[in-house]
């Protein structure tokens, strides 16, 4: 049998190196995708690039999807690269799409001519729900993006269910909620309060100016969501998923639990600041993932406090290391 | 919405007034050259009279600030002239603005020079760095963004400050670093050079900043930065020149090798000058995201002709 190879696209990311480490603890041979770059530096990798294979090929170029597909003829194929900075997908929303949109395509339309059996996943996006349509919101729930990013991610979605349905492809989407690890950026609010939190314990800063303290969202851990994904490649039928952990916690509560695990009080260092408070309407995205615990049997394993205390935990260390 | 940019024929400049121009507003553009078309006015910025009456016929809500003495080496030549165009012609502005009496957006384009040599245990500069100017040029454009500030608190003038780090792209002005680097390439493509090139140390980190990134970011600071503050526009991350030149290498389909000439050697190099870019995300959701080698390509082009 020999081991099973998995290519995954968006490697270097979050969601790409926590899966990378996920399959080599399951004896996967991993292949990551890397786009051409002058800069070798990935830190996210850093714990396994000497256990994986990295592959030259873009999501806009057809032909090097093909032959890198082709050369190894992986068993399963995971679609993580995308343009997935939200904001940016409103100045390049045509580079968005031939990335994050087309991209799909392209690997799908390679795996129909190397090996129709390669299994494949598609991250898709809570962000596909925007304007919800229904709280909580399950695999039945009407998309409606708000962002040329989320109308990307739709539009892979369609193409994955397509494909699966008009060709049987094994092709499943993965509709993942707000995930978060000490691997997320600095611009997404967790990241910002943990690491927050962490500077002004280590006397870096004294404050932290936030938005809306009462805006909800649905947290939970990326290394958790990954397993999901391998899980769905495992299934005797290919379907898709929504993965969250059905709670919603505030910024508020965010702000809590970070500064009480350095040992301070969180209103004695956190500033509104109305720059930050984004317009009267609120999407409330909470997902449900009723189908993901019954077909799959997965569940979050990480509490919220848990998840923000390791944030917070890996943010301190990180400064502490630096000294 | 009246916007005056100064420098409105540098490679910013240009491409600034033609997208807000595009967007709906009225664009003055002030330079040094002869107007040759509507609200284009001639701007000497050690010339007094000049500065008044740019303000008098443009009569802004929005200012962006872009000219300038920008050759580091010539300033220590002439220190008093740089500190006159860069800081006694702001001034001007500002006083010319402050009569007015009218809210006025004043963006002013500085530079990461004036933070100098970093300290030693400094990854990324943020905007708290002590600046400490190791150039008379710099020093000017320090002492602009403390008149500026000035006039924010004794005025209805609104002032938003950008410290750029270096641009990659093209329109790059001759000195730069990068259009050097890039001519230095098509020599060898052209047989006029010889490999190994002579150079000094490439290994240094530098914050390069794509141009359209560059362009984005102070539109996103017209917008969205907070009035008084001071912004870091750049990556985050480092790219030494030895990077870049390999990829123009790449690009211009030659090899090309290189050999250390000890007299090109700088007696100050730090290892890396790289800034932090959180505070204007934080503040404006604009990040650099674009690649660096597509700008590599642009800039190659665009000497290769």
């Amino acid at each position: 049998m020999g081991k099973k190879k998995a290519l995954i696209t968006g490697i270097t990311g979050q969601d790409g190196s926590y899966l990378a480490e996920h399959l080599l603890g399951l004896d996967y041979e991993v292949h990551g995708l890397l786009r051409h770059s002058i800069h070798q530096e990935y830190p996210n990798i850093d714990g396994v690039k000497d256990r994986i294979t990295l592959q030259s090929a873009d999501l806009t170029d057809q032909m090097s999807l093909y032959r890198v597909i082709e050369a190894i003829e992986p068993d399963e194929v995971y679609n993580l690269g995308a343009m997935s900075f939200v904001p940016a997908s409103w100045t390049q929303p045509i580079l968005t799409s031939e990335v994050t949109a087309l991209g799909a395509t392209r690997l799908l339309e390679a795996i129909r001519a190397v090996n129709p059996k390669i299994r494949y996943y598609q991250a898709s996006s809570s962000e596909m729900f925007g304007k919800v349509q229904a709280v909580p919101q399950t695999e039945e729930t009407r998309f409606w993006p708000r962002s040329p990013y989320g109308v990307a991610k739709v539009y892979a979605h369609w193409m994955t269910v397509n494909y699966r349905e008009s060709y049987d492809l094994f092709a499943c989407s993965g509709i993942l909620f707000n995930h978060e690890s000490p691997r997320r950026g600095l611009n997404f609010v967790t990241r910002k309060v943990t690491d927050g939190a962490a500077r002004i314990k280590m006397g870096l800063q004294k404050q932290i100016r936030m938005g809306n303290l009462e805006a909800k969202r649905d947290w939970g851990f990326a290394k958790d969501y990954v397993e999901a994904m391998h899980l769905m490649l495992q299934a005797d039928a290919a379907d898709d998923y929504v993965i969250a952990t059905g709670e919603t916690h505030s910024v508020r509560e965010l702000c809590e639990v970070a500064f009480a695990r350095v040992g301070l009080n969180w209103e004695d260092h956190v500033v509104i600041d109305e720059r930050f408070l984004r317009p009267a309407e609120v999407d409330l995205l909470i997902g449900d993932p009723t189908k993901a615990k019954s077909k799959l049997n997965w569940q979050p394993r990480t509490t919220f406090k848990e998840l923000i205390e390791l944030m917070v935990d890996a943010d301190v260390k990180r400064y502490e290391d630096a000294k | 919405m009246n916007v005056l940019i100064t420098g409105a024929s540098g490679n910013l400049g240009r491409r600034l007034a033609d997208r807000l121009e595009t967007g709906g507003a009225t664009v003055w553009r002030a330079l040094r050259e002869e107007p040759d078309g509507e609200r284009q006015l001639q701007l000497e910025l050690d010339d007094r009279q000049s500065v008044r009456a740019m303000i008098e016929e443009s009569k802004p809500d929005q200012v962006i600030h872009l000219a300038a003495w920008v050759d580091v080496p010539s300033s220590f030549d002439d220190p008093a002239g740089v500190y006159s165009v860069n800081v006694l012609g702001t001034l001007e502005m500002l006083k010319a603005l402050r009569e007015r009496d009218v809210p006025a957006r004043f963006l002013y384009l500085s530079t990461s020079h004036v933070y100098g040599i970093p300290p030693e245990n400094v990854e990324l500069i943020d905007e708290e760095t002590p600046a400490r100017p190791v150039s008379p040029y710099a020093a000017s454009k320090l002492a602009a963004e403390d008149a500026i500030r000035l006039y924010g608190r004794i005025s209805k003038i609104e002032p938003v400050v950008i410290r750029m780090f270096n641009v990659v792209g093209e329109g790059l002005p001759t000195t730069s670093v990068c259009s050097a680097i890039a001519r230095r390439v098509l020599a060898v493509v052209n047989g006029e050079e010889k490999c190994p090139l002579k150079v000094g140390n490439l290994k240094g980190l530098r914050d390069f900043i794509v141009l359209e990134d560059a362009l984005d970011g102070i539109l996103a600071t017209l917008e969205k930065g907070r009035v008084g503050e001071t912004y870091n526009l750049c990556t985050g991350h480092g790219t030494s020149i030895e990077q870049i030149l390999q990829e123009l290498a790449r690009v211009a389909g030659v090899e090309i090798t290189t050999e250390i000439d000890p007299s090109l050697l700088r007696k100050v190099d730090p290892p890396r000058v790289i800034g932090n870019a959180v505070k204007l995300a934080r503040d404006t959701d604009f990040s650099a995201s674009r690649p660096i080698e597509e700008a590599i390509a642009a800039l190659y082009r665009d000497i290769a002709g």
